[in-house]
């Protein structure tokens, strides 16, 4: 514990708080995370990894209304 | 290669960009590393992003950092833990920024963008859209030490706890809270000279 509570929050700076807060908003462009998987040839790679997530979350699913 | 280590920042052992191995990519990794690669990838992307970018790399250089950062996660991934991939990717993130900054140094295009940062900065309108407080955000960071800046990020913008930025900077939690404390009261001096200047969010 340290107390010392997030500026973005508690600064009585305005400023501050904009500005960390902008820093906290900031988000890489749109294709970046496609264009890393292709630049590190591991697009294929993200696709099962997708697929397997959505055949996770799929199996839940059914799992939860096969329990209803 | 030769690694830059900077023993005031991350600890000795702290991971190395493996530059030898960027030109192949993951093609030398096994299925099961180039999924753990691409999950990296999907849920740490923005993480790495922001960090590359508040530690002074240029937005047109983020994505080649970012593979750097990636691919020496790669390197490393067998020794490392799962659930532990945001702290390393963060202090291998920190380090490729070190880096970059570097080259950065003599690029005319960086020159060009801090000229029209500072002069956006001039006046209190200049202060008011996202991309702009951005902007004074980097130039309030650039006047930390990048000591101290690193766990103000760490800490302030991305959420981690001390202990955490204690392990993945490879310091002791007492420097990293010291650190911290150094880092709030420079930025907030920094910001309240900003404000009497003229400055407004």
């Amino acid at each position: 514990m340290t107390g010392l509570e997030p500026l973005a929050e508690t600064s009585e700076n305005d400023l501050t708080r904009a500005l960390l807060r902008a820093g906290k908003a900031d988000a890489a462009p749109v294709d970046f995370s496609n264009k890393l998987m292709l630049g590190l040839g591991v697009a294929s790679a993200a696709a099962s990894v997708s697929a397997a997530a959505s055949a996770s979350t799929a199996a839940e699913a059914r799992a939860c209304s096969l329990l209803r | 290669m030769t690694a830059h280590t900077d023993p005031n920042l991350l600890g000795a052992s702290a991971p190395v960009p493996p530059e030898a191995r960027a030109e192949g990519g993951a093609a030398s990794a096994t299925p099961q590393e180039r999924r753990r690669l691409a999950a990296a990838i999907e849920r740490h992307h923005q993480l790495v992003w922001r960090t590359l970018r508040r530690f002074g790399v240029a937005e047109r250089d983020v994505e080649d950092a970012a593979q750097q950062v990636f691919l020496t996660f790669l390197t490393n991934m067998e020794t490392l833990p799962a659930g532990k991939e945001a702290p390393y990717l963060v202090a291998i993130a920190v380090r490729v920024a070190a880096n970059a900054r570097r080259k950065q140094q003599r690029a005319p295009e960086l020159a060009g963008e801090a000229i029209e940062a500072a002069a956006s900065a001039s006046t209190p309108e200049g202060l008011l859209g996202e991309k702009q407080l951005r902007e004074e955000l980097d130039r309030a960071l650039a006047t930390l030490p990048l000591e101290q800046r690193a766990v103000f990020v760490l800490y302030e913008l991305e959420g981690f706890t001390l202990p955490e930025i204690a392990e993945s900077l490879e310091i002791p939690l007492g420097t990293a809270t010291s650190r911290l404390r150094r880092a709030r009261g420079h930025f907030e001096e920094w910001a309240a000279n900003r404000r009497a200047a003229g400055g407004k969010p």
